[in-house]
C-alpha cells in the first residue's frame, strides 16, 4: 500500500516538472522575438514568475485530481492497520486466559503442598489449556496460511464433500444430540476440497454448539450455494456483522466453555474470500442462524 | 475463630479453580461463580462474604456493573483482568475497588493482596494456628500449648508470614523483601540464621522445613 502511495506521489511529481519545463519552453519561444530588447533582469523575472505561477496552478490541478484517490487509499491503508491491531489485541487477550491458568496451577503445585487429589486437578487443567493453545495455534496457522495461499480449484463431487464432513463431524455431533441432516441439490461445484471442507466443519460447529440437544441441524447443497441452518440460539442483530472478525465471539463464556476460540468464522470468511464466494449469514436470538456460502455463478456444471 | 470468606466470580474455569485451591490451602473458604447475574442474584441470599475477586469481562453482569451490588452489603472488591490498559484501571478504582490486579499473576501475590484489603478493611483474621502454636496479631504475642513465647521483633515477622501461607514454599528473597524491606543490603543468610533461631525457640525443627535451593516453608 505505502509503495504504491510513492510511486503516485513520484509520477505525479514527474508530471508537474514535464508540465513547469513545457511552460517554460512555450514562455521562451512565445518571448522570443522581444529577447534582444529586453534587459536579461525582465526576462529572468519573467521566466521566474511564468514558473513559479504556472507550477502552482499545475500542482493544484494535479493535487485535485489525485485526491480522491489518494484519500481512498489512505483510509483502507488506516482500515488495514486498525484490522491488524484488532487482530492483535484480540489474539493476546485470548492466550493471557490460557496463560494465566497454566501458570496459576504450575506455581501453585511447585509451591504448595497439595493433596493427591488436588495436585491430579491442577494437571489437568494444565493439560485443558495447552490442548486449547494447540487448538488456537493450528486455526491462526490457517488463516495465516491462506493469505498466502495459492490455492487450486478443481471440479469436486460435492455429495461426496458433504458426506465427508458429516463423517468428520459424526462424534461431536452425537456428543451434544445435535442430528445433521443433508440435502444435496448439486452434483458438482469449482473448489479447493480441503478448504471448503474446513469450512463446512466450522459452521456445522457453530450450528451443533448453537442449538439445544435434540435439535436437528440442516445442511444443504442447491445452485451454487452452501447452506447451514440451525434452530438454535441465534445472534443479536447488531452483533452480525462482527462475527467475521478474528477472535469475535457472540457470549464469550458459553463459546469458551464448548472449546470455542472466535477464530472458526474468521477462517471460514477467508476461504470463502479466496474463492471469491459471498458468506451470508441470517440470524435472530433463539429463531436460529442460517449461513449461506455462494460460489460465483461460472463455477456450478 | 472463623475463617475469611471470599467470592470469586470468573468464568474462565482454569483460573477460578487455580485460585480456589490456592485460598483453601491458605485458611480461607470461598465460593465461585461462572455468571454476573447469578452472582448478583445468590447475593441477595447469602452475602457473608469478607472479600471479594471480581474477573471484569463476565457473562451476566460484568465486574463494573457488579460493584454496586458487592458496596451494599460492604464487601471489598479486588479486580482481575486481562485489560492492562490504563483507562481500565483509573475507571475500576475511581469505581469503588480496593486494588486492581492483572493476568497473569501468581498466587502468592494474589494472597498478599487479599490479606493487605482485608487488614485495611479490619476484616483479617488475628489469629493464626499452626500446629500447637498460636499467633495473635493484634497483640503481638506467641504461644506454644498455651505457654507463651518471647521472640524478638524481627523473629516474630518472620513467623508470621511463614504461619500466614504456611504449606508454602517461601522463596529466600521473597522472605528477605517482605520483612527486611527491598532496600536491605544484606543477604539471605539473615533469613537462614532468624529461621535457625525460630526452629530452636519454638521447637518446630520438624515442621519449618528446609526446600533447598528455594526457601522455606511451615508445615501445620
Amino acid at each position: 500500500m505505502k509503495t504504491k502511495q510513492n510511486l503516485w506521489l513520484k509520477i505525479s511529481i514527474l508530471c508537474i516538472g514535464v508540465l513547469c519545463l513545457a511552460v517554460m519552453v512555450c514562455g521562451a519561444l512565445i518571448t522570443l522575438p522581444a529577447w534582444p530588447f529586453t534587459p536579461l533582469w525582465r526576462l529572468v523575472l519573467a521566466w521566474g514568475i511564468s514558473i513559479l505561477v504556472g507550477g502552482v496552478l499545475i500542482f493544484w490541478l494535479v493535487r485535485r485530481a489525485l485526491k480522491p484517490f489518494m484519500d481512498s487509499r489512505q483510509t483502507t491503508a488506516a482500515t488495514t492497520d486498525r484490522r491488524q491491531e484488532m487482530f492483535i489485541r484480540g489474539l493476546m487477550h485470548e492466550l493471557k486466559t490460557p496463560l494465566t491458568a497454566i501458570m496459576l496451577h504450575t506455581d501453585t503445585l511447585l509451591s504448595a503442598n497439595l493433596s493427591q487429589a488436588d495436585a491430579r486437578n491442577s494437571l489437568a487443567h494444565i493439560y485443558r489449556q495447552s490442548r486449547w493453545l494447540d487448538q488456537m495455534s493450528q486455526k491462526l496457522y490457517k488463516l495465516i496460511k491462506l493469505e498466502e495461499a495459492t490455492f487450486q480449484t478443481r471440479p469436486e463431487d460435492i455429495p461426496a464433500l458433504l458426506e465427508d464432513v458429516r463423517q468428520s463431524t459424526a462424534d461431536t455431533l452425537r456428543e451434544r444430540q445435535t442430528p445433521l441432516k443433508i440435502t444435496c441439490a448439486t452434483d458438482s461445484l469449482s473448489l479447493d476440497y480441503d478448504l471448503i471442507k474446513t469450512l463446512l466443519i466450522n459452521l456445522v460447529d457453530n450450528a451443533s454448539k448453537a442449538s439445544a440437544p435434540g435439535q436437528q441441524i440442516l445442511l444443504r447443497a442447491y445452485g451454487n450455494t452452501l447452506e447451514m441452518k440451525d434452530s438454535g440460539y441465534g445472534i443479536p442483530a447488531d452483533e452480525i456483522a462482527f462475527v467475521t472478525d478474528p477472535f469475535y465471539m457472540v457470549d464469550t463464556s458459553r463459546n469458551k466453555s464448548r472449546g470455542g476460540s472466535g477464530l472458526g468464522l474468521a477462517l471460514s470468511k477467508r476461504i470463502a474470500d479466496a474463492h471469491k464466494a459471498q458468506l451470508h449469514i441470517e440470524s435472530a436470538p433463539n429463531a436460529g442462524t442460517t449461513v449461506r456460502v455462494v460460489f460465483p455463478e461460472k463455477t456450478s456444471q | 475463630m472463623t475463617k475469611n470468606r471470599i467470592l470469586i466470580v470468573e468464568d474462565d474455569k482454569g483460573i477460578a479453580d487455580g485460585i480456589a485451591v490456592n485460598l483453601q490451602y491458605s485458611g480461607y473458604d470461598y465460593a465461585v461463580y461462572t455468571d454476573g447475574q447469578e452472582a448478583a442474584d445468590a447475593l441477595r441470599e447469602d452475602h457473608g462474604y469478607d472479600l471479594a475477586l471480581l474477573d471484569i469481562m463476565l457473562p451476566g453482569l460484568d465486574g463494573f456493573d457488579l460493584l454496586p451490588h458487592m458496596q451494599n452489603h460492604n464487601i471489598p472488591v479486588i479486580y482481575l483482568t486481562a485489560r492492562s490498559d490504563a483507562t481500565s484501571e483509573i475507571k475500576g478504582l475511581r469505581g469503588g475497588a480496593e486494588d486492581y490486579i492483572t493476568k497473569p499473576f501468581d498466587p502468592l501475590t494474589l494472597l498478599v493482596r487479599i490479606e493487605k484489603v482485608l487488614d485495611r478493611c479490619g476484616k483479617l483474621n488475628k489469629i493464626l494456628r499452626v500446629g500447637d502454636i498460636v499467633v495473635d496479631c493484634e497483640n503481638h504475642s506467641v504461644q506454644k500449648n498455651g505457654a507463651p513465647i518471647a521472640l524478638k521483633p524481627l523473629e516474630y515477622e518472620l513467623f508470621t508470614l511463614l504461619a500466614r501461607y504456611k504449606n508454602r514454599t517461601l522463596l529466600r528473597e521473597r522472605i528477605l523483601n517482605e520483612i527486611w524491606g527491598s532496600d536491605y543490603f544484606g543477604d539471605t543468610r539473615t533469613v537462614d540464621v532468624h529461621i535457625a533461631n525460630l526452629r530452636r525457640k519454638l521447637a518446630i525443627s520438624a515442621q519449618l522445613v528446609t526446600v533447598p535451593k528455594y526457601g522455606y516453608r511451615l508445615e501445620d
